[in-house]
C-alpha cells in the first residue's frame, strides 16, 4: 500500500507540479521581461523626451491669459486631447496611423509648458524628426488653437512660428472713396456759391440802374432854363485841399 | 476854427465810409469769431500744452500770463485799432501812416504768404489722416506684412506702427533733405489739392462767404475738445497725466529760455504781425469798441490754450499708462516663462514683489533675461509738440480707445477747422492789402485773384509733397515765419506810437471807442512792449545763432534707429534759411529807400507847381 502512495505521488509530482511550476515560472518569466520591457520602453521615451532634446516639441499654455475667468483645469483629460489632437496631426499630415499612445509628454510644470515626443507606432524607440512634427503641427494649426479656446499667442509651440494672416487690404479704396466723397461736396459748393453770387450781382445791378435813372429825375426837375442847379449832387466832388490841409500827408 | 474842420473832417470821412462800398461784416459776432479763429490755430493744441509740461506745469503760466498782458494784448489792441481807423489792409495802412513805413506792410505780406505755403500742407496732412479714420482697423494700428508674409516690414518692427504709417506711407520721408529722385507724392498733391480747395470755397466772396463759414469752424474746435475732456477724464491713466501736466516746478522759471519761450508762444499764438487781423478789422464800422475786441480775443485765445491741454494730456497720460502697462506685461511673461510659474500668478500689482524676490535667489538667471526696467515716468516724459504729438502720440492712444474710428475722426475735424480759420486770416493778409491796391484791372472780379493766389501757392506748396517736404516744412516755419514776424511787430509799434504820433492815435480811439486809452495802454505801448519785444528779439536771435542748424532724419538704415539722425544742413540749404529770415524783411528798408528818393524828385520839380491849386475848379 504504502507503495502505491509513493509511486501516485512521486507520478503527480513528475505529472503536475512540474509543469505548474514550468508554468508559473515561464508566467513569471513573462511578468518580468513585460514589466523590463516597459521599462525599457519607458526609458527608452525618457532617452528623447527631456527638456533639450532634439526631437521634443516645447509647448506652453497661457490659459488665465486667454480665457481668464473661464478657464479650465489643465488635468490629465486635457493632456489626452493633447496627445489625441496631435496625433490627428500626424495622422492628417503623414498618412500613418498614429495613435494616442505615440504622443508621449514629459517634463510638465505648473507653467503649464511640457514637452512632446511624437514616434513611429511600429517601433517605440524610433522618435520622428522634429520637422515632420512642425509640418504637422503647421498643418492643422487653426484646428489645434480651436480644439483648446486658445490663439496663437497663448498655445505656444516653441519653434514653430504661426504663419501670420494675410491682412486684408481695402485701404486704397476707402480713403480713395471718402476723397472722392469731399470733393464732390467741395465742386457743388462751389458751384452753389457761383449762382448765387452770379446771381446776386444781377439783381444788385439791376437795382442800382433804377436807382440811377431816379437820380437822374430828380436832378432833371432841378433844370428850369437849362441850367441844372444842383451840380454837385450826383456826383463826387474834389476836395479842395488847400483849406483841409491834409495832415496824413507829411506836414510843411 | 480848429474845432470846425475836426467835425468837417470826421463828419467828411464817415460819408466817404458810407461810399465807399467796403465790405462788412454782417454782425460783430462774426468778426470777433474771425479773430478768435485766427488767433486759436494748431499751436494752441500742440505747442502750448507741450511747453506747459516741459517748463514746470502750473508754473509756466506765470511768464505765459506776463506776456500776455505785456505785451500780447497791448499789440492785439494795436492793430485791431489801426485797421478799424484807417480801414485798409496791411499795405495801405502802414502807407498811410507813412510812405516811408509801407516796406511794413509788404513784409506782412510777404510773410503771411511764406506761411501760407506750408500752413496748407499741415492741412493736407490732416486729411489725409482724416480719410483713413474711416477704416477698420486703423491703419496706423498694426504693421503691414512683408512680401512673404512671414513676418512684419522691418522698418515698421524696429519702431512702431504709428511711426511707420507716419513716416512711411505718409511722408514716405528721404532720409536726408537732398536726395537724387525727389518726386512728388501722389496721395499728398491729392489732399494739397482737397486743402486748397476747401480753402478757396471760404475765402471765395471775401468775408461774405467766410463770415458765415466761420460760425462753424471757430466754434466746433471747443464742441470737440469738450467731447475729449469728458472721454478723456474718464480713461486710466488720465490722472496721471494731468498731475504731471499741472504739477508746478518753480525752480524753472529760472532759466531765461523759460520766458523767452513764453514770450514767443504768445506772440505766435495771436498771430500778430501777418497783417490778418488789420485786415478783419477794416471791415468794421468805424464806431466799434476794438479795446474790448483785443482783450476778450486774447482771453478767449489763452483760456483755449489752457482749456486743450486738459484732454490732450488725459490722453497723453492714458498712452503713457497702457505703455508701462505693455512693459510690464512683456517681463511678466518673460519671468513666467523662464521659472515656468502658473500664469496668472505674477501680476502687475505684485510684479515688484516677485521680482525682488527672484532677484535675492536666482540673481544670475533674473539678469540674463533682458527685462525692461519699466518706470511710468519715462513713458510720461516721452512727450513731443507739434506734429509729433498729433500723428504719432495722439494717434497711438486712440487706437487703444474703443470706437476709435470715431475719435479719430473727430479729432482730425478739429484740427482741420482750427488750421482752416487760421488759414482765412493768412488768406485775408495778402488779399484786403491787394485788393486795396487795385493791382489788378476793375474788370477782374475778386473771385479770379483769390483763385490766382491760392493756384500760386498750390503750385510752390508742391515743394512740400517731396519725399524731404517735412525737412523744408519745419525750415520754412523756423526761419520763414518767426523771425521776421518779431521785426515786423517792432516796427508796428514804432509806427503807429512815434511816427503816427501816440496823441493823433488817441484822438482816434476817442472817435471810436468813445474814451481815450488809460494809463495801462500807454505805458505798454509807450515803452514796455517796444523794449520787451526788442530783448525778445535778440535774446531769439541769440539762440538761433547759437545752436547749429541741423535737423532729425528719419534714417532706417541708421545705427540707433529708430531714433532720429541728427544731420547738418548743407551749405546752399543754410543759404536758403538765411534767405528766407530775410526775405520779408528787404521790402522795409527799400520802400523807406525808394520814396526818399521819389521825394526828393517831387521836391525838385515841386518848386514850379501852385501849393494852393483849388482843384475843385478845374472842370
Amino acid at each position: 500500500m504504502n507503495e502505491n502512495i509513493k509511486q501516485s505521488s512521486l507520478w503527480i509530482i513528475h505529472r503536475c507540479a512540474f509543469p505548474i511550476a514550468r508554468m508559473s515560472f515561464g508566467i513569471l518569466l513573462l511578468a518580468f521581461n513585460l514589466f523590463l520591457a516597459t521599462e525599457w520602453g519607458a526609458t527608452a521615451v525618457s532617452h528623447f523626451c527631456f527638456k533639450g532634446s532634439p526631437y521634443a516639441h516645447k509647448v506652453r499654455i497661457s490659459l488665465n491669459a486667454a480665457l481668464g475667468d473661464q478657464a479650465y483645469v489643465w488635468d490629465e483629460c486635457e493632456q489626452f486631447y493633447f496627445q489625441a489632437t496631435v496625433a490627428y496631426g500626424m495622422r492628417k499630415s503623414m498618412n500613418k496611423p498614429f495613435n494616442v499612445s505615440d504622443v508621449h509628454i514629459c517634463a510638465e510644470t505648473k507653467r503649464i509648458s511640457f514637452y512632446f515626443v511624437v514616434t513611429n507606432s511600429s517601433d517605440l524607440s524610433k522618435p520622428l524628426p522634429k520637422t515632420a512634427v512642425e509640418e504637422a503641427i503647421r498643418m492643422v494649426r487653426p484646428r489645434f488653437n480651436n480644439a483648446f479656446s486658445l490663439d496663437d499667442r497663448t498655445l505656444e509651440f516653441l519653434g514653430i512660428e504661426p504663419t501670420l494672416a494675410p491682412h486684408s487690404e481695402p485701404s486704397v479704396m476707402v480713403w480713395l472713396i471718402v476723397f472722392g466723397v469731399i470733393m464732390g461736396l467741395i465742386v457743388v459748393g462751389l458751384i452753389a456759391i457761383t449762382i448765387i453770387g452770379h446771381r446776386d450781382k444781377i439783381k444788385k445791378t439791376r437795382a442800382s440802374k433804377e436807382r440811377d435813372e431816379e437820380n437822374e429825375d430828380k436832378s432833371l426837375s432841378g433844370i428850369e432854363n437849362g441850367i441844372s442847379c444842383n451840380p454837385l449832387d450826383g456826383t463826387e466832388g474834389h476836395k479842395n485841399e488847400a483849406l483841409y490841409p491834409d495832415d496824413k500827408l507829411t506836414q510843411l | 476854427m480848429a474845432a470846425r474842420n475836426e467835425n468837417a473832417r470826421v463828419s467828411d470821412e464817415t460819408n466817404d465810409v458810407l461810399k465807399e462800398g467796403r465790405p462788412k461784416w454782417d454782425n460783430k459776432f462774426q468778426y470777433i469769431l474771425s479773430c478768435v479763429g485766427f488767433a486759436v490755430g494748431l499751436g494752441n493744441v500742440w505747442r502750448f500744452p507741450y511747453l506747459c509740461q516741459a517748463y514746470g506745469g502750473g508754473a509756466f503760466l506765470i511768464p505765459y500770463l506776463i506776456a500776455l498782458v505785456f505785451e500780447g494784448i497791448p499789440l492785439l489792441h494795436l492793430e485791431l485799432a489801426i485797421g478799424q481807423r484807417l480801414r485798409r489792409g496791411s499795405f495801405g495802412v502802414w502807407n498811410s501812416i507813412s510812405p516811408y513805413l509801407g516796406g511794413v506792410g509788404i513784409a506782412s505780406m510777404l510773410t503771411s504768404f511764406l506761411m501760407m505755403l506750408y500752413y496748407n500742407t499741415i492741412l493736407a496732412w490732416v486729411l489725409w489722416y482724416f480719410f483713413h479714420s474711416f477704416e477698420e482697423p486703423l491703419p496706423w494700428k498694426n504693421c503691414p506684412l512683408n512680401n512673404n508674409k512671414t513676418g512684419f516690414i522691418k522698418e515698421c518692427e524696429e519702431s512702431t506702427a504709428v511711426d511707420y504709417f507716419w513716416y512711411r506711407e505718409t511722408l514716405n520721408i528721404s532720409p536726408e533733405i537732398i536726395t537724387s529722385g525727389d518726386r512728388q507724392q501722389w496721395w499728398l498733391v491729392l489732399c494739397l489739392f482737397a486743402a486748397w480747395l476747401i480753402v478757396y470755397c471760404c475765402v471765395l466772396r471775401g468775408i461774405e462767404s467766410l463770415g458765415k463759414v466761420v460760425y462753424f469752424t471757430a466754434t466746433f474746435p471747443y464742441l470737440v475738445l469738450l467731447i475729449l475732456l469728458v472721454r478723456g477724464l474718464t480713461l486710466p491713466g488720465a490722472i496721471h497725466g494731468l498731475t504731471y501736466l499741472i504739477t508746478p516746478d518753480l525752480n524753472v522759471l529760472r532759466q531765461p529760455r523759460v520766458w523767452l519761450d513764453a514770450a514767443t508762444q504768445i506772440f505766435f499764438s495771436l498771430s500778430l504781425g501777418f497783417g490778418g487781423l488789420i485786415a478783419f478789422s477794416s471791415y468794421n464800422s468805424p464806431k466799434n469798441n476794438c479795446e474790448v475786441d483785443a482783450v476778450t480775443v486774447a482771453v478767449i485765445n489763452s483760456l483755449t490754450s489752457i482749456f486743450a491741454s486738459v484732454p490732450i494730456f488725459s490722453l497723453l497720460g492714458f498712452k503713457a499708462m497702457t505703455a508701462y502697462w505693455d512693459c510690464l506685461d512683456k517681463n511678466i511673461l518673460l519671468i513666467s516663462n523662464e521659472f515656468e510659474i502658473q500664469d496668472g500668478n505674477v501680476t502687475r500689482e505684485n510684479y515688484f514683489t516677485w521680482l525682488d524676490d527672484l532677484n535675492a535667489t536666482h540673481c544670475d538667471t533674473i539678469s540674463a533675461l533682458t527685462l525692461k526696467n519699466c518706470v511710468l515716468k519715462d513713458f510720461l516724459d516721452q512727450s513731443t509738440s507739434g506734429t509729433g504729438l498729433a500723428f504719432i502720440a495722439f494717434t497711438e492712444s486712440i487706437i487703444r480707445l474703443p470706437v476709435s474710428q470715431l475719435w479719430a475722426i473727430l479729432f482730425f475735424i478739429m484740427l482741420f477747422n482750427l488750421g482752416l480759420s487760421s488759414m482765412f486770416g493768412n488768406v485775408e493778409g495778402i488779399l484786403t492789402p491787394l485788393l486795396d491796391l487795385n493791382m489788378f484791372p476793375k474788370c477782374v472780379p475778386k473771385e479770379i485773384i483769390t483763385a490766382i493766389i491760392c493756384l500760386v501757392s498750390f503750385s510752390i506748396g508742391l515743394i512740400f509733397t517731396t519725399t524731404s517736404g517735412n525737412y523744408w516744412l519745419t525750415i520754412f516755419d523756423n526761419y520763414g515765419t518767426a523771425f521776421p514776424l518779431l521785426v515786423i511787430a517792432f516796427f508796428e509799434f514804432i509806427g503807429v506810437i512815434y511816427v503816427y504820433g501816440i496823441n493823433k492815435f488817441s484822438d482816434d480811439l476817442e472817435f471810436m471807442t468813445g474814451r481815450r486809452p488809460n494809463l495801462y495802454w500807454h505805458v505798454t505801448w509807450r515803452f514796455i512792449s517796444p523794449l520787451l519785444l526788442f530783448s525778445v528779439f535778440l535774446a531769439f536771435v541769440t539762440v538761433q545763432v547759437q545752436h547749429h542748424l541741423s535737423y532729425e532724419a528719419w534714417n532706417p538704415n541708421y545705427v540707433e534707429f529708430p531714433k532720429k539722425e541728427k544731420k547738418e544742413y548743407t551749405s546752399w540749404v543754410e543759404f536758403i534759411c538765411m534767405f528766407l529770415a530775410t526775405l520779408p524783411l528787404i521790402p522795409i528798408p527799400l520802400t523807406a529807400l525808394y520814396h526818399l528818393i521819389r521825394s526828393k524828385f517831387r521836391r525838385d520839380s515841386q518848386r514850379a507847381e501852385n501849393p494852393v491849386d483849388n482843384l475843385a475848379f478845374q472842370l
